[in-house]
């Protein structure tokens, strides 16, 4: 495994599929990962041996919680991934974090067509699950 | 005015019922069917069935001529976004926000939303102003 990349400090909210998948795969390539998620059980199917590495530190809490939020997120982290299960869960978190942390680069998951262009416009780096399958499927097409 | 409510509850029923009265045009967004039947029956087709996606359903509402949004559910992220939807998607002229935590009303009013009531907040400074006029002395300092 590579050493720990200092100079990124990544923030995960939600440890759901595609949280804990992309917090593992981060970890495994060496940056060193913050996850929250309300619920614990979420966070037990995280492997155990990238926790005591100190790649992964879960952390349960509520991020919709504003004075929570800020008790929990490293005062050195500089980017932030929402992945909760809800849009308008993520859009919240996202805009706590612009208004109430220093963090450069926030990145949410928002699935509704319409909130995922406003909250582009609004300066967020926003992933579409729709988009990414149907630019997935249109490259299978035209590969054949 | 034409005037579009998130939310079927107590706090959106209410209001709406009050607006009706009041000659404005109103619509009200709730996702559960029988919240919107209920309003049907007392106070006139003017219910809008919401589905998973809060554009979808402000659109099936006429969001785009309104006058005012209300958003009015228990869920401050839903508040949120449909203000901001309604707002600076679709260019309703005002937009009203409940919440539920002193934090997020701050927040809610530095992004757009014209005013943000904190329900939580407005009761506890109701009973505390019942237990005064029982002339049981408290501090509320903080």
């Amino acid at each position: 495994m590579s050493q720990i990349n200092m100079m990124s400090k990544v923030s995960i909210i939600g440890c759901g599929n595609s949280g804990s998948k992309i917090a593992i795969n981060f970890a495994n390539i060496g940056y060193q990962i913050d996850i929250i998620d309300i619920n614990y059980k979420n966070l037990m199917k995280l492997p155990q041996n990238l926790i005591s590495e100190g790649y992964l530190n879960p952390m349960v809490g509520n991020a919709m919680n504003i004075l929570e939020l800020k008790n929990l997120i490293d005062p050195d982290c500089n980017t932030c991934i929402i992945l909760t299960g809800n849009d308008s869960t993520n859009a919240l978190i996202s805009q706590i974090f612009k208004n109430e942390f220093n963090i450069s680069k926030i990145i949410c998951k928002i699935n509704d067509q319409i909130t995922n262009e406003l909250y582009s416009n609004l300066g967020f780096i926003t992933i579409n699950q729709n988009d990414l399958f149907n630019k997935k499927l249109l490259d299978l097409f035209e590969s054949n | 005015m034409y005037v579009i409510i998130l939310g079927a509850g107590k706090i959106g029923y209410s209001i709406a019922e009050i607006l009706i009265s009041n000659q404005h045009e109103v619509a009200v967004i709730d996702s559960n069917k029988s919240k919107c039947e209920y309003i049907d029956n007392t106070l006139g087709s003017i219910s809008v069935l919401g589905d998973q996606s809060l554009s979808n359903s402000l659109l099936k509402a006429g969001i785009t001529r309104a006058d005012l949004f209300i958003a009015t559910t228990k869920n401050d992220s839903e508040n949120m976004l449909s203000c901001q939807l309604a707002k600076d998607y679709y260019n309703a002229k005002f937009t009203l926000s409940i919440t539920h935590s002193k934090e997020i009303s701050r927040l809610l009013e530095t992004i757009n939303i014209n005013y943000t009531i904190n329900v939580n907040q407005h009761i506890t400074n109701e009973l505390i102003s019942k237990i005064k006029l029982l002339g049981i002395n408290i501090n509320t300092k903080n």
